[in-house]
């Protein structure tokens, strides 16, 4: 068992090996380092000590010539290929604009990684000088020892040999550099290095540079900065690639209610005949207008309501009469009860009829209809007492709708549609608020005195709108049979419902109290924040260790090798220790196991 | 590579750091419901000592990542030594519930 444990600790050992052992070179990848994004480097070939010519771009020069990953190299280094550059000791310079802005008299501390993968000896790595230029144009003269830059002084940090980007550079200098900016370094100002070299020099490679103002490390500010700016260039490409593909799901969205609608017109709709305009007087003495829809007999009934339930009266249907006597389908339709032989209905006479839609949960719901009682008595129907939703078959009075409300006028006169005797109309509107997905609305009607015998309730039709309770937006109902309504899919319901019951818990006093020690430990591994003490009414902060020690960049070699010894030693320690504990479960003589026996 | 796979040994770590608590937290507080509803009714200056109690601890978890912030231990190293306290402690504690309800379970029976 014990090897068992010394494999996991070697395992966990040697993820922390390599570092160990890596160069310094490889491992200033670890560090912060800035690349000049905005705009490429340049390159340039000295023909003597004071003029240097522009040979070309940089990052261009490099993606022509021997890129195969371009996108990753320009990402992160800056080259020029240049071969058998044999300039003597004139060298060759390149300057780059450091995407920031230098204060006049500032101190700065510039570090450059360059590389060549040419002859070691063709490039020295001595820098003869470093330059700025104020312009954005072709540095054609490379002036020496200008008054801008003052105190130049350089030391090669390094040197080695490097293997990256799918190139292999025989040398990379790290070079550190301190000068003193004699006027101010402004967004056009490049900074510019000349180095010794002659013979083959291969391809030269620029890859970062660190930058401190005035003893203030902002590297980091402005690799961030870059990040900044890719991170948006992304979330724009990002918007865009979305814009788009809105606009397909709306194309999409727009053919689809195309097609439903050229469905409907073609084949019709299989619960509805059509809408037709209800032309009527009102209360009012004003001539209204109502577009309804008006059920085919399939989807329509009557029902005499009772106390104990309903009985199907079922539904007639007359047509009204062009000149010649014969009806005229899909035009001035009605549904009638045939109440001839029937008791009377002292719970009210209902209808209802299946909406060709299912309406969702949580909407408004208002529905306005046309019904006629061919009753002497003008108050026939004096109210609405139910309203019935979602039923599969004939009523139910499911607990599916709230806030319900009605109103009844009697109207002036019917709709013109239709020639009957002695009709009396009214409007009603109902509205309610659906608690669950309904297919179904089903309306009882109450009257005064008994819609008896021989009286026939007409309906004539309706108009239903719905509105959406959280969103105020009218709802846009959708056709059942293609796209059934699907609220929530069941896996990413199912874990939403788990995840509140874990998080919803109130933690009640003594089962905080009895988890205290699992808190207290699972803070172990908690980001440290300063601890702050309030002595004598003043505040002392005692910043973490990693801020003022272990995060420095000259500390992380030992730190690794720290945690290999200290940290592999702590977790070998609690291992073993709880290992131990982790056997002794297994003990079935253990009174700490035995907890079955009931 | 070596960052990835430390990266990913610790947000692992910490998921089932997490969902340990997160469900023992659900087991203790469903197993203690009875006495915590007749403390906080017929106790409630108990309740508050017992709440001052898990504050105390509460402030005390402060300190252990400043310390350990001075002795430079990786997190990932703590991530797993705070895993494997954890399910010590979350053994313990369950299996001394577990004993509870069953001692309850007796005493009705």
């Amino acid at each position: 068992m014990k090897r068992c444990y010394l494999i996991f600790i070697l395992f966990v050992s040697v993820l922390f090996i390599p570092n160990v052992f890596a160069d310094r070179i490889t491992h200033v990848f670890d560090e912060d380092w800035a690349f000049p994004t905005t705009r490429t480097p340049l390159f340039y070939g000295c023909s003597n000590s004071s003029n240097c010519s522009l040979l070309g771009n940089m990052s261009e020069a490099w993606d022509y010539n021997y890129s195969d990953d371009p996108n990753e190299i320009i990402n992160r280094s800056y080259a020029y290929y240049v071969r058998n550059l044999n300039n003597d000791s004139n060298g060759f310079a390149f300057s780059f604009y450091p995407d920031t802005i230098i204060p006049y008299n500032a101190n700065v501390s510039m570090n450059i990684l360059v590389c060549n993968t040419g002859s070691s000896s063709a490039l020295t790595g001595n820098p003869i000088r470093a330059y700025i230029m104020k312009s954005s144009g072709q540095w054609l003269n490379m002036i020496q020892s200008s008054n801008l830059l003052s105190s130049f002084t350089y030391d090669i940090w390094d040197r080695n040999s490097l293997s990256t980007f799918g190139w292999t550079f025989n040398n990379c200098f790290l070079v550190r550099t301190h000068f003193r900016a004699e006027s101010d370094f402004l967004e056009d100002t490049q900074v510019g290095f000349r180095f010794s070299g002659s013979g083959n020099i291969g391809t030269f490679a620029f890859l970062g540079y660190q930058l401190s103002i005035n003893g203030i490390d902002i590297t980091n500010q402005i690799a961030e900065q870059i990040s900044s700016i890719r991170d948006l260039e992304e979330s724009i490409n990002e918007v865009n690639d979305n814009l788009s593909s809105v606009e397909r799901i709306a194309q999409d969205n727009s053919d689809s209610l195309s097609k439903i609608v050229e469905h409907l017109e073609e084949a019709g709709d299989p619960n509805l005949l059509g809408t037709q305009n209800l032309k009527f007087t009102d209360s009012n003495g004003e001539i209204s207008v109502l577009p309804v829809y008006y059920p085919s007999a399939n989807y329509f009934k009557f029902y005499n309501v009772t106390s104990n339930g309903y009985t199907d009266l079922g539904t007639s249907e007359q047509y009204d009469f062009n000149d010649d006597g014969g009806a005229i389908p899909f035009s001035t339709k009605y549904f009638y009860t045939n109440v001839s032989g029937k008791p009377a209905y002292p719970n009210g006479l209902g209808v209802q009829w299946t909406s060709s839609y299912l309406i969702p949960s949580d909407f408004k719901v208002n529905v306005d209809a046309i019904i006629g009682v061919n009753t002497s008595n003008s108050n026939a129907i004096t109210s609405i007492s139910k309203v019935y939703a979602g039923a599969n078959v004939g009523f139910h009075e499911a607990d599916l709708v709230s806030d319900f409300d009605s109103m009844i006028t009697r109207l002036d006169s019917c709709p013109d549609s239709f020639t009957l005797n002695d009709q009396t109309c009214y409007k009603v509107s109902v509205q309610f608020t659906t608690k669950n997905a309904i297919e179904r609305v089903g309306l009882v009607f109450k009257s005064s005195s008994n819609i008896s015998l021989g009286n026939w309730l007409t309906f004539y039709g309706y108009d239903i709108n719905t509105l959406d309770v959280d969103s105020k937006i009218s709802a846009t109902w959708r056709y059942s049979e293609d796209e059934p309504f699907v609220e929530n899919s069941g896996a990413s319901y199912a874990l939403s419902q788990i995840s509140d019951l874990f998080d919803n818990i109130n933690d009640s006093s003594i089962s905080t109290l009895v988890l205290s020690p699992l808190s207290f430990i699972s803070s172990f591994d908690d980001a440290c924040s300063p601890l702050t003490f309030t002595i004598f009414g003043s505040d002392i902060t005692l910043p973490c260790g990693d801020t003022i020690f272990w995060n420095r960049t000259e500390v992380q070699p030992f730190k690794i090798i720290w945690n290999l010894i200290f940290g592999g030693f702590s977790l070998w320690f609690v291992t073993t220790k709880f290992i131990k504990a982790f056997e002794g479960w297994a003990d079935p003589f253990s009174d700490k196991v035995e907890v079955f026996d009931l | 590579m070596i960052d990835i796979a430390g990266e990913t040994l610790t947000l692992i770590g910490t998921f089932i750091v997490d969902w340990i608590f997160k469900f023992l937290t659900f087991v203790v507080n469903l197993l203690l419901a009875p006495i915590t509803l007749v403390i906080n009714q017929f106790f409630p200056d108990l309740s508050n000592a017992l709440q001052s109690i898990t504050n105390f601890f509460d402030y005390l978890s402060d300190f252990p990542p400043f310390v350990i912030s001075y002795l430079g231990i990786d997190r990932t190293t703590m991530t797993i030594i705070v895993l494997m306290l954890s399910t010590m402690i979350v053994v313990s504690i369950g299996i001394t519930t577990y004993k509870l309800v069953i001692r309850w379970f007796r005493v009705v029976r």
